[in-house]
């Protein structure tokens, strides 16, 4: 019989390990439902780019992690990314939800792949390049998942900045094309111009 | 003079029997598809809903893809109809023999079984270079596997037709061999003995498989297989090219169970009824029709209904070793019967 | 002879083998599959862009669009995620509430699929069947719901409507139709010699696969891995159940759990009926008090969500699989800060290109379905549409179809 650690547990152990290379503490929220009040918890850790491999290492140490997704938000000087794991699966009822997220800065927009770690990142880790602007170094497919060609290189949907759409926006009925075939061809390329991510430098413009 | 005037005779009764033959064809399949529907519980289309299909698909715009070779992918359509309704005046549309004796073929007597089977390859043919010609990936996949089905289907069916043709001459009557008008005035089952009996039944029971296979119904429709190759050969046809397959593929199904009716089960009802004159031709008629429709509803409609898609290696294996195997050994049985 | 070469084949973005638009790039060898690319993005509607632009009353309903067929896992799944972010606590009763018509969406989903699985097949006669016997669940998911489809059942703190008495005896009389042909529908799928042939062997993933890339859903437990979210994480009332009901595994209904699609069909409809049994545990063991916590829409709303701030991760066993929504809040701002969704044909793209490797072309449409793929969902993420850029505005929208029904007037 094997022994399932806690939320609290698991957080501390990545307070333990990471002491000094965390962005904020590792916390966790536990839940009671139902009449039996059964308890589930979900952990978050954040922790610096540096250390972002390790951690999803150590998250090993733990039976069974399985990856779900990664989500992405733009913070305004930072583009925060967010995998989202849960340890101990196939365990009936002793899983929980760690969530391991990492930050870079906006003149910086580089976050190291997990693809080694965990190779069905990749998709999702496609979709955070297309969608925040943020280059995932050492990924497996540097295509573009979702976006067609009719989006331009270089704006990024979930951007908050002079990235984003908004510029784009109420073209609905505009054909950028001028009419076409009515194909829609999704771009097979790289969701970056040549020479890596736009950089946003702090105070200036692009 | 006389020579002309036949022509002439059987000209016009050949106009006549591609009439009834495409009305007949497109009736049956009505019936196909109602008979489906209710096995399926569904209202299903009204029996003339293949006419209505008919009608909208010769208004609708022919579309040749610019890939297409165009005289091919636009005879073929053409001249697998043209295949099917041929093959029509060699097999007898109706009952035979008996009261109504005559009732035979339009062209009787100008080709026997042997073009018969040559003839029923021709929609098939015709399908498959329509599929190559047609410059698709999803086409010229059903057009190989329409090619492989033909290769391994044929064989069974060969082996059908030659051992009733042997046993016919065995007969010694002086029958021409591969002449239907002889097979369907001598039918086998009285002639035979026991051996002979089941070794009969186990030649009509290969060609009740062959039946489906030949018409590319489920489970053997790998070449047209829609949720696969998207229709495969005729993924690419539209409007009226796509008609004529449709047409085609009614009158071939037609001439196909006619066939199979006429080498397996050319018995009359008058006789036993002991009805005469015009009211024979009736009940024949009407029999035979109801021979046809139980074929078509056992060996298309039930199966079709009742199983998944067959796989083209599987399919081709099924009737090049089981099926074959059985052949031969049914018309082992039929020599053992005559020594 | 000759050896062909090898040419490619591209199924979709139109294609029967696909209910909805997404692109397959095979490389075909004869008849046999050697390279599988997968490309997805035809379906894109900006879900959750538009999601960041409304409060979450408003998203609920937008989160629901998300899905046609698991309407009601994308709601309840919001409704959690909202919930663990802003500390609102459901009701019993709603958890209970909330777990049947999860349940019964189940029970339509698989029910769906299986017809589609059929379909894939060649054989529309268990199309027909499955889906004639689906409309029993959707008459009960329409007495609780007042809905077929696209329930607005769920809202943050329980749902929205009580079933009362006679209801639920409606319930278990529909629900009893479907024990009656359990042994049937087994039969059907279990013993056909033609879906044997079709389904064994076909569309193999590994249990090791399944392990490494994450898979999710019945695909995971068909290759024997016992994950499944209502059991792992034991949320809602489904922490009540966890000592009645166990993962439902081919182990579990008397095969080996081999990974290949016949696995799956075992799973989904090993599944479909223990969801009939879970839905009458439920309406047996259903506590009584109040459906919502917060009954009070705009309290609900200014108080308790523009208040909150934090984040969330709520996941739950949809149909196809795991269904997990990130959502953050922040204080004083109406609009949701930051939504991801996922779901599970997402997560199951890296198993799902593994399960092509050397098959026929044959296979590809039940190996496509296998997975019971909702592109719809998948594709759910970005603003564009239709070759041109722009935030999905009412108004234009209502200009472009006007502008269309004018050019097919013509």
């Amino acid at each position: 019989m094997m022994k399932y650690k806690s939320g609290d547990e698991i957080a501390a152990s990545f307070r333990n390990r990471f002491k000094g290379h965390l962005i904020e503490d590792p916390y966790v929220k536990t839940f009671r439902n139902g009449v039996k009040k059964t308890a589930y918890s979900q952990v978050f850790v954040r922790v610096k780019r540096e250390r972002f491999q390790d951690a999803a290492r150590h998250l090993k140490t733990f039976d069974g992690p399985h990856h779900t997704v990664a989500s992405g938000s733009d913070l305004g000087d930072e583009i925060e990314v967010l995998f989202h794991f849960e340890v101990y699966s196939a365990s009936h009822g002793h899983g929980v939800v760690v969530t391991i997220g990492t930050r870079c800065p906006k003149d910086d927009p580089h976050i190291p792949s997990l693809s080694d770690i965990y190779p069905s990142v990749t998709p999702t880790e496609r979709e955070k390049q297309e969608f925040l602007g943020v280059a995932i170094d050492g990924i497996k497919d540097n295509r573009r998942l979702f976006l067609t060609h009719a989006v331009p290189v270089g704006v990024y949907p979930w951007r908050k900045d002079e990235f984003g759409p908004e510029k784009l926006v109420r073209q609905v009925h505009k054909d950028p094309s001028g009419g076409g075939d009515g194909t829609r061809v999704i771009a097979d390329h790289s969701p970056f111009p040549p020479g890596g991510p736009p950089v946003k430098r702090k105070g200036g413009d692009a | 003079m006389n020579e002309a005037l036949e022509a002439v005779i059987r000209l016009g009764i050949g106009a006549g029997v591609i009439m009834i033959a495409l009305w007949l064809s497109l009736v049956l399949k009505g019936f196909d598809r109602k008979f489906a529907a209710w096995l399926q519980a569904r209202y299903g289309p009204p029996l003339r809903q293949p006419f209505w299909d008919v009608f909208k698909l010769f208004q609708k715009e022919n579309v040749v893809p610019e890939r297409a070779v165009s005289w091919a992918f636009n005879g073929a359509p053409l001249m697998a109809l043209v295949g099917s309704l041929v093959l029509v005046m060699f097999i007898p549309l109706g009952p035979v023999g008996g009261v109504v004796a005559g009732w035979m073929p339009v062209l009787e007597g100008y080709g026997d079984l042997i073009l018969v089977v040559y003839l029923l390859a021709i929609p098939g043919l015709m399908m498959a270079i329509g599929g190559f010609a047609s410059g698709s990936p999803l086409a010229t996949v059903g057009a190989q596997r329409e090619m492989v089905m033909m290769m391994s289907y044929e064989f069974p069916l060969a082996i059908v037709v030659l051992a009733l043709a042997w046993r016919i001459t065995n007969l010694s009557r002086g029958l021409e061999s591969f002449s239907l008008k002889a097979i369907v005035e001598n039918p086998l089952w009285g002639e035979v003995g026991i051996l002979g009996i089941v070794g009969l039944a186990l030649l009509f029971g290969v060609f009740f498989l062959i039946i489906p296979s030949e018409l590319s119904k489920i489970p053997f429709d790998a070449p047209e297989a829609e949720t696969e190759i998207g229709g495969g050969i005729i993924a690419e046809y539209s409007g009226t090219n796509l008609g004529l397959f449709y047409i085609a593929d009614a009158v071939k199904t037609l001439a196909f169970l006619s066939l199979a009716v006429a080498l397996f089960v050319p018995y009359n009802i008058s006789p036993l009824l002991n009805v005469g004159g015009i009211g024979a031709y009736v009940l024949d008629l009407l029999f035979w029709l109801f021979k046809v429709e139980v074929l078509y509803f056992l060996a298309v409609t039930v199966i079709r209904v009742g199983a998944a898609r067959l796989k083209i290696d599987k399919l081709s294996w099924l009737y090049l070793v089981p099926l074959s195997a059985l052949a031969v050994v049914g018309s082992l049985l039929l020599y053992l019967d005559t020594l | 002879m000759a050896e062909a070469p090898p040419y490619p084949l591209n199924i979709g973005p139109i294609h029967p083998a696909l209910k909805e638009p997404t692109q397959f790039k095979f490389v075909i060898d004869g008849e046999h599959i050697r390279e599988t690319d997968f490309q997805p993005g035809f379906n894109h509607r900006g879900v959750e862009y538009l999601g960041m632009k409304r409060n979450p009353l408003q998203v609920l309903h937008l989160a629901e669009r998300v899905c046609g067929i698991c309407s009601a896992a994308h709601q309840y799944v919001f409704c959690r995620a909202v919930e663990h972010a802003a500390d609102i606590v459901p009701t019993e009763r709603g958890d209970y509430l909330r777990a049947i018509v999860a349940e019964l969406e189940r029970i339509h989903s698989h029910l769906l699929w299986a017809g589609v699985a059929g379909h894939e097949l060649g054989f529309d006669s268990i199309l027909h069947y499955t889906w004639k016997v689906r409309e029993d669940v959707q008459d009960i998911l329409e007495i609780l719901c007042g809905n077929r489809v696209n329930y607005a059942y769920y809202i943050f703190g329980g749902v929205r409507r009580d079933i009362s008495k006679e209801d639920i005896a409606k319930c278990r009389k529909i629900l009893s139709n479907y024990r009656k042909i359990e042994d049937t529908v087994l039969s059907i799928f279990f013993s056909d010699p033609t879906i044997i042939h079709r389904t064994k062997d076909v569309g193999v993933l590994t249990h090791e696969n399944a392990v490494k890339l994450c898979a999710c859903g019945p695909l995971t437990r068909g290759a024997g891995v016992k994950k499944d979210i209502r059991f792992d994480w034991p949320h809602g009332a489904y922490g009540d159940m966890m000592d009645d009901f166990k993962v439902v595994t081919p182990e579990t209904m008397g095969y080996h759990a081999t990974g290949d699609v016949f696995s799956q069909i075992v799973v989904r409809i090993g599944e479909l009926f223990e969801s009939v049994r879970m839905t009458e545990w439920l309406l047996d063991n259903m506590p009584s008090g109040p459906i919502t916590s917060e009954p009070n829409l705009s309290a609900l709303l200014m108080a308790k969500l523009r208040m909150a701030e934090g984040e969330g991760v709520a996941r739950v066993e949809a149909p196809r699989g795991e269904d997990i929504h990130y959502v953050r809040l922040k204080k004083n701002k109406m609009e949701i800060d930051s939504w991801k969704i996922r779901v599970p044909t997402y997560g199951n793209i890296m198993s799902w290109l593994t399960m092509f490797k050397d098959q026929q072309i044959a296979d590809i449409p039940i190996i496509i379905a296998s997975i019971d793929p909702c592109i719809g969902c998948m594709d759910r993420v970005t603003l564009v549409r239709d070759g041109s850029q722009a935030e999905v505005d009412w108004k234009v929208l209502h200009d472009m179809s006007i502008e269309k029904s004018r050019r097919l007037m013509r």
